[in-house]
C-alpha cells in the first residue's frame, strides 16, 4: 500500500500533491493536436470536515478547464436552508508516494480564501471524497500523520 | 473567476419541470450545452463522458435532474457560481 508519512504543520496535516486535467479532457486535447497542460503542483490540507475538494482559482486557470457541473454547497458562511451554487471542476489528483503517482478522479469546487492569504503556499482541501479511498493515522503527540491507500 | 455555465443553468432552470413531469427521469443526470438539452444519464460519470463526446472542448453543463439537491459540505468559503 503507498503511503506518505510527514509532519502536521501549523495549518495542519499537508501534502504534496499534483492536479491534471481529466483523461477525456486530455483525450480530446490530444484529437484536436493541442498541448496537454502540464500537471500542477501544490500544497494541500487534509481535511476530515470536507465532503469534497476544493483547489483555488489559479489552478483550474493554470489547467485551461472551465467547470462541468453545478452543485449546492454549505459552508461555514452560509445562511442555513440556503447552500450557494458552485461550480464543479473535472480533474485528476495525483498523491505521490515516492516514484509513484496514485491517481483519483475528481469533480472539485473552486475556493477562494484559504486562510485569508491568496499568496501562500497551500492552494488545495483534500476531503472525504479523496479519503473515503485512503487510511489516514494522525499522530499527534508526534506532530506527524500518515495517509495510505490501496 | 467569470460566471461560467451561464446558458446552460438558464436553459436547465426553463427545462426542469418538464424534466420532472417524467418520473423516469428523477435522479438522472441530464447534458446540457447552451440552450439545448443532449441527453439524460444514469450518473455523473456517465453524464460527463457523454459531454465530452458531444461537445468535445466546448463548455457543457451536467445536472442532477432533482427538485431538491441534496448540499456537500465544504469547509472554507466557496465561490458561487451565480
Amino acid at each position: 500500500m503507498p503511503l506518505v508519512t510527514a509532519d502536521i504543520t501549523r495549518h495542519g496535516a499537508v501534502i504534496d500533491v499534483f492536479l491534471g486535467v481529466s483523461r477525456n479532457r486530455q483525450a480530446m486535447l490530444e484529437k484536436h493536436k493541442l498541448p496537454v497542460p502540464p500537471k500542477v503542483g501544490l500544497r494541500a490540507l487534509i481535511d476530515t470536515g470536507a465532503a469534497i475538494s476544493g483547489f483555488t482559482p489559479p489552478v483550474f486557470t493554470q489547467l485551461g478547464i472551465g467547470p462541468v457541473g453545478v452543485i449546492p454547497v454549505r459552508t461555514p458562511s452560509t445562511i442555513p436552508g440556503q447552500p450557494c451554487s458552485c461550480s464543479v471542476f473535472d480533474v485528476i489528483l495525483y498523491i505521490l508516494s515516492g516514484l509513484e503517482q496514485t491517481p483519483f478522479p475528481l469533480h472539485a469546487l473552486a475556493y477562494g480564501d484559504f486562510d485569508r492569504d491568496p499568496v501562500g503556499d497551500l492552494h488545495g482541501i483534500l476531503g472525504r471524497d479523496v479519503l473515503q479511498h485512503c487510511n489516514l493515522t494522525y499522530l499527534g503527540p508526534e506532530k506527524r500523520f500518515e495517509l495510505g491507500w490501496a | 473567476m467569470p460566471m461560467a455555465l451561464e446558458r446552460e443553468l438558464d436553459t436547465f432552470q426553463r427545462e426542469l419541470p418538464d424534466l420532472l413531469s417524467n418520473p423516469e427521469n428523477h435522479g438522472k443526470y441530464v447534458l446540457i450545452q447552451a440552450d439545448r438539452i443532449l441527453g439524460l444519464y444514469p450518473s455523473f460519470e456517465t453524464g460527463l463522458d457523454a459531454g465530452y463526446q458531444q461537445c468535445e472542448l466546448e463548455p457543457f453543463l451536467v445536472k442532477k435532474v432533482v427538485e431538491h439537491e441534496e448540499p456537500v459540505y465544504f469547509s472554507r468559503n466557496a465561490i458561487p457560481c451565480r
